[in-house]
């Protein structure tokens, strides 16, 4: 098959990438021959085959693609939601088996507890952890601060805008310090205007607490602001068919959106898209 | 405050109305007073009730069997709802059963209790009891099984344990379907004790019902009728009222009824 030869070429390309020390930092997050199948009316689907990928340290990695490419699917196997049905994926080195205290999960919609307040909210993984909550109290309130949600602690969610709700998720996924950030497309539900403050907004947070950042989204603009690296996933199967590197200058500014090198990138993602047979369902 | 008003004012029109063709049939057709007894007649037997005293002890005898066997009997069927609900194999293994006892009128029951568990204040609180438990066990079910699983999913992704998602997310996205079964056990659980009472007792509204039908005593009978009214109604708006405070993320739902 053709096509298959195509990708055999393009992971080797991506390992070499990789294998590039100076280009990679060490790796923090792997996956390896990563495969989900999971069975549906019509049988077994493949959601994810043979994905592979690495994520260096302090890196801002995203992934792109449409709806249905597996791309929440790798999240959660990251997340240690999901077990995969071939390959692994690791932290540090670690096969993650279950949910682990190093990972923040912020997802689709703000999934805030609406009979806890944001301060309740927020603590959560530190009970969930069995940790101590008064000496995560101070800290709570420092993350709600860098949100400019610090008046804001002893609100109800229903009190809060969708911005400000998905805020508290954010905050929520960085309260146990976790090494690694796992962002299953958290503006998707927020509207345009919203969506780009959020974008700079979580750069911002993102430079003040060096996390590693996995960002799952399907926005293109949204991704080539973003991140470090764009690994573009196409669908059924769910594999990684290209990888861009963004060499945007940082920090970025909502002024970048308009330059040409962002919209020459942006255009080239578009392009590698539009090759991609639409999915039917 | 028109508002306010009208909300007072129109229901107590109807009243008026309702009361005057009352009266008004019992002149034109001369319906005899143990058919039908005329409003002040009824007024008279609820000022002898409940002024001079005759009533108290009936009503206090149903008051104590009707709250003592909700709060047993709804507390039963959420312990029990929540245990099924949280675990597959009680679930499997006791659901049909529950389900067949269900579409059993528990009226029918009545006289079995009653030799069980003598003609005193026990065997009404079983049937109160039991007729509670089904609206409330069926609710908590529905109620621990809806909650959303995105919320599962996130408590699971912080390491969360069983208990903590159990208490700090299913307690309480199961609490509005709870009210909504604690809100039907008022009304079944007054038919629970006036049935028991018809049955086998010699004190409570039930009893006082059914006294009064030796000598058609009909103003009688509706006076009874408006206490276990205004008995059934205090409970509702009670569950109601705490409903709306306990339940406060959820205002929209608060007044939801969900049936059997």
């Amino acid at each position: 098959m053709a096509e298959r030869g195509y990708d055999t070429v393009l992971r080797a390309d991506q390992a070499r990438i990789h294998s590039d020390s100076l280009e990679m930092p060490h790796p923090i997050l792997t996956a390896e021959t990563l495969s989900v199948v999971y069975n549906s009316s019509r049988g077994p689907q493949k959601a994810v085959d043979n994905l592979s990928l690495a994520i260096g340290d302090g890196e801002f990695v995203s992934i792109l693609g449409p709806s249905g490419c597996g791309k929440s699917t790798f999240l959660n196997v990251a997340a240690g939601l999901l077990q995969p049905s071939g390959g692994r994926a690791a932290l540090s080195g670690q096969t993650i088996s279950g949910p682990r205290p190093d990972i923040g999960v912020v997802f689709q919609r703000p999934t805030l507890l609406p009979w806890a307040t944001v301060e309740q909210n927020v603590l959560i993984p530190i009970r969930a952890l069995r940790r101590p909550i008064q000496q995560y109290r101070s800290r709570a309130h420092e993350l709600l601060e860098m949100v400019g949600l610090k008046d804001h602690a002893g609100h109800y969610p229903e009190e809060l805008s969708g911005g400000m709700q998905q805020r508290v998720g954010i905050v929520r996924a960085l309260i146990h310090d976790p090494s690694l950030l796992l962002m299953d497309e958290p503006f998707a539900a927020l509207d345009a205007m919203t969506r780009e403050r959020m974008s700079l907004e979580l750069q911002d947070i993102w430079n003040a607490s060096q996390k590693t950042v996995l960002f799952i989204t399907h926005s293109i603009p949204e991704a080539v602001f973003l991140s470090d690296r764009v690994l573009i996933m196409s669908p059924s199967p769910g594999r990684i068919r290209e990888e861009i590197v963004i060499d945007l200058p940082r920090p970025r500014d909502a002024e970048l959106m308009g330059s040409s090198k962002y919209a020459e990138i942006c255009g080239r993602i578009r392009k590698i898209f539009s090759q991609f047979p639409e999915k039917a369902q | 405050m028109t508002e306010r008003l009208s909300t007072f004012l129109y229901p107590l029109l109807t009243f008026s109305i309702l009361v005057a063709i009352w009266k008004m049939s019992i002149v034109v057709f001369d319906v005899p007073d143990y058919i039908l007894p005329e409003p002040s007649r009824v007024l008279m037997s609820l000022k002898e009730g409940y002024i001079d005293g005759d009533f108290w002890p009936h009503v206090t005898h149903t008051l104590r069997s009707t709250i003592i066997g909700y709060v047993i009997g709804c507390a039963i069927a959420i312990s029990v709802g929540t245990v099924l609900a949280e675990s597959k194999i009680f679930e499997k293994s006791f659901y049909p059963f529950i389900v067949a006892l269900q579409s059993m009128p528990k009226v029918a029951l009545a006289p079995l209790i009653i030799v069980w568990f003598g003609y005193g204040i026990e065997s009404k609180i079983v049937m109160v009891g039991l007729m509670c438990f089904f609206p409330v066990f069926v609710n908590t079910i529905v109620g621990i099984k809806h909650v959303d699983q995105s919320l599962l999913s996130m408590m699971k992704s912080f390491s969360a344990n069983r208990w903590l998602i159990f208490t700090r997310v299913k307690l309480f996205s199961a609490a509005s379907h709870i009210f909504a079964g604690l809100q039907i056990a008022v009304v079944l659980s007054l038919i629970g004790a006036v049935v028991a009472e018809f049955v086998a007792s010699s004190r409570g509204i039930g009893w006082l019902i059914e006294a009064s039908l030796a000598n058609f005593n009909t103003a009688h009978m509706f006076a009874a009728l408006f206490s276990l009214i205004v008995i059934g109604l205090v409970g509702t708006r009670l569950i109601q009222f705490l409903h709306g405070r306990f339940v406060f993320w959820d205002r929209a739902r608060a007044n939801v009824t969900i049936t059997e």
